[in-house]
């Protein structure tokens, strides 16, 4: 729940910040298990955090994790179980591999226990967004209604016209560019603004692309994210506040993009 | 009316004090948002020397400063630096075997990046 006390307010914001009181806060891009680059996180510390900062829910999906044979499985149980052990604050995702031959298996697997989301990260699992392995994936959630959230951060710089080749395919699949697109935004937005299937979450981007994305888009499809434990809860929604109040923003507009849009997009 | 008169060249040397604090401030994050993009700039294989040297003067240009009103967004700063210090100087990546460090400290500069906005944004 949001606090207005906890963030650094400006004497002309107050007023904004003060009718936000009391929304609802979800984070968009969290992570549990064991990175391979050494990171960690428990359900526990997450909650911890979530309770830290008032944030009332958060996705998450594995790491590139050390365990990551047979498609993410043991990764993905991990995330299974922090779910079970949190379902009024966890809402799971689970990651593949396009380049693994179980990854339909597993995507069947985890549809059934109820996983809300895929996450795919064309980096670390070195993969191309317009290979045949990525359509296949792209088309089976378009099938089943699950949308995909899409490491669009460093290291994509090359790849994003190929993601968005693959989407404009796919009009009814639902996509949330992780880290907004950031490594070519200006491409990205042009596209999202003709294709509404497109969202954006709002982890580890630069504040000045923050502030063109919110200029830019309809406010209904940014979805603020953490990136936790890359990136800092309070610190990314303290960004979110100040470029949202800079452009203007009411607080029915801020609390759509802190939780609200969120909530509807997961139903 | 001399009292009135003192009372406003107070709230005047108060106001004058305050604009001279946050200029200062400002010119910190400057300073510090500069060499973060530089050092982003160079973070590759040639130029990754250069990028540390950035790093490295940054650190010590924060752990001099004394600006008792920003010490936690500098302890922050700092220790984002540090963590992507540890990533630059990363052993593996020198046998071209890790495909992580880098994105990770561009990630971390990204983040520090973004302290130093945020911070400029409450001092202009």
């Amino acid at each position: 729940m949001f606090k207005w006390s906890k963030f650094f307010v400006s004497a002309e914001s107050i007023e904004t910040y003060e009718k936000l009181d009391g929304a609802k806060i979800l984070d968009a891009h969290c992570h549990i298990g064991n990175d391979l680059d050494g990171h960690s996180m428990s359900q526990g510390l997450l909650v911890q955090k979530l309770d830290e900062c008032g944030v009332e829910k958060a996705v998450i999906f594995p790491f590139n994790d050390r365990e990551k044979q047979n498609c993410f499985e043991i990764a993905n149980d991990r995330v299974l179980r922090a779910w079970r052990e949190y379902p009024e604050r966890l809402i799971p995702f689970f990651r593949l591999d396009p380049n693994s031959p179980q990854w339909p298996e597993e995507f069947d697997k985890r549809v059934s226990q109820g996983f809300r989301g895929l996450k795919l990260h064309p980096r670390a699992q070195k993969f191309d967004l317009s290979s045949a392995g990525a359509r296949r994936i792209f088309e089976r959630a378009e099938e089943a209604d699950i949308p995909i959230i899409i490491h669009t951060g460093f290291g994509l710089e090359d790849s994003m016209s190929g993601l968005l080749g693959s989407i404009r395919e796919h009009p009814d699949l639902r996509v949330i560019l992780g880290h907004s697109g950031f490594v070519d935004i200006g491409s990205v937005i042009d596209f999202a603004l003709n294709n509404r299937n497109v969202y954006f979450d709002t982890s580890v981007v630069r504040m000045y692309d923050l502030f063109f994305l919110m200029q830019r888009m309809d406010h209904a499809r940014i979805f603020y994210g953490s990136d936790t434990p890359y990136g800092g809860m309070d610190f990314n929604l303290q960004g979110i506040l100040s470029v949202a109040i800079s452009l203007g923003f009411g607080s029915k507009e801020i609390e759509a993009i802190i939780g609200g849009n969120l909530e509807r997009f997961l139903g | 009316m001399s009292s009135r008169i003192s009372i406003k060249s107070i709230l005047s040397r108060m106001s004058e004090k305050e604009a001279r604090q946050k200029k200062s401030v400002f010119i910190h994050y400057i300073k510090i948002y500069t060499s973060l993009v530089i050092a982003a700039e160079c973070l590759n294989k040639a130029q990754h020397r250069r990028s540390i040297s950035h790093l490295k003067m940054i650190l010590n240009f924060i752990q001099t400063a004394r600006i008792s009103s920003e010490e936690a967004q500098l302890r922050r700063l700092d220790e984002l630096i540090s963590l992507a210090l540890k990533d630059i100087r990363c052993p593996s990546c020198k046998s071209a075997n890790c495909s992580s460090c880098e994105p990770r400290s561009r990630t971390r500069l990204l983040l520090a990046q973004n302290v130093c906005v945020l911070r400029m944004f409450g001092t202009v």
